[in-house]
């Protein structure tokens, strides 16, 4: 194979952390529950959490509008908001994004509703290659979670009230 | 000098007075003599709320019930889960019904609670003044007051043995639950056993609403 080598991968890769570090500059934290120290009840919830220590990531961040949905209660704010990170940068702090995960960005906490594995450099991931061939070709290069706007009281990590 | 000033009078006694009766003559109060301090008591107090009812159905399904299924001829135990979990909780902490990509493993039942709703014809505390909120029962044969001639015949005096049963709030709760399965198959045998389930604990308390 020609194509897609690591060495190809890495400079795409290089060329995009400079993008992202440098040019766009868009950091968040992110912040991943702390599963054993989080007891569920029967409902599946919990009203304490425990979270790991946040990490920074520079990331592409796709912003929803503001959306007030007017309820029996009063309007509410709503928001979605998309957060495209690199894949490696997210292997070099050992982070693995899952549906649940909470975003902070801009003192907002955004809760990770989908996580989309699915930019594969020339369409091909080297974890799943059946041959020896196509060894060490191809990769994921992104990570892109979807979140909506939490209630930050919900999520604990800082004091609204 | 102290000022003094009327001591408001209890809902009871204007109660007692709106009938035309003596509200003085009504308890004076708590006898402190015989409070005793709970400082350091680690007995808790017995309640049972809305999560011991829904815990029970939990016990009762998982401990009792144990639904299984066949699966790729391996003895399943079908999960139950309470319905609208947590994101986090659902795809993080509970592997045992998804694979690693989140995807959602089948058999599994879900179920949660619709309505609550007061049984008045069940119990009645009867004056809201005056609550009566415990009831008093005498056991009549015990271990130690056997039902024999033995105690008779050796003039033993028989033991009372009283219980003080609270009166609970009787309440009609209703629960929904859906089976998901592959296979009908499967979906029949689930079915099978929570009927026998409406069998022992009676289809009075409880209604189960099955979809495939």
């Amino acid at each position: 194979m020609l194509f897609g080598s690591n060495r190809d991968f890495d400079l795409l890769v290089n060329i995009n952390r400079e993008l992202l570090e440098d040019i766009v500059e868009q950091e968040i934290l992110y912040h991943k529950l702390s599963l054993e120290d989080t007891d569920v009840n029967l409902y599946g919830e919990a009203l304490e959490k425990s979270f790991w220590n946040a990490v920074k990531l520079n990331c592409l961040i796709t912003r929803g509008d503001q959306v007030i949905d007017i309820q029996e209660f009063g309007p509410d704010l709503g928001r979605e908001v998309s957060f495209a990170m690199l894949r490696p940068d997210l292997e070099d702090v050992n982070v693995v994004p899952e549906v649940g995960d909470i975003v902070q960005w801009q003192n907002d906490f955004y809760e990770v509703d989908t996580v989309r594995e699915n930019q594969l450099f020339l369409g091909r991931d080297k974890s799943y290659n059946l041959t020896s061939a196509t060894s060490g070709f191809g990769s994921s290069l992104s990570i892109i979670v979807d979140c909506h706007l939490t209630r930050a009281d919900k999520v604990g990590i800082s004091e609204v009230r | 000098m102290a000022e003094n000033t009327p001591i408001p009078k209890t809902q009871e006694q204007l109660s007692q007075e709106s009938l035309g009766l003596d509200s003085t003559a009504l308890d004076p109060g708590v006898n402190r003599a015989l409070q005793v301090s709970r400082d350091s008591d680690t007995v808790e107090n017995l309640i049972v709320g809305i999560k011991d009812i829904d815990e029970a159905i939990f016990y009762y399904f998982n401990e009792v019930l144990r639904p299984s299924v066949l699966q790729n001829g391996k003895k399943i135990n079908v999960p139950l889960v309470y319905g609208s979990p947590e994101r986090w909780a659902a795809m993080q902490k509970d592997g045992y019904y998804r694979d690693k990509n989140g995807k959602m493993q089948t058999p599994l039942i879900v179920f949660r609670r619709d309505s609550i709703e007061k049984n008045r014809q069940l119990g009645n505390k009867l004056d809201g003044n005056k609550p009566i909120n415990y009831g008093v029962f005498e056991k009549k044969f015990s271990q130690k007051n056997i039902y024999d001639k033995f105690g008779l015949l050796n003039n033993r005096e028989p033991v009372k043995e009283y219980y003080a049963v609270a009166i609970p709030d009787y309440v009609n709760i209703v629960y929904s639950c859906i089976i998901f399965t592959d296979y009908v198959e499967q979906n029949n045998k689930i079915i099978k056993e929570l009927t026998l389930l409406q069998i022992l604990i009676g289809e009075t308390h409880l209604n189960l609403d099955l979809e495939q």
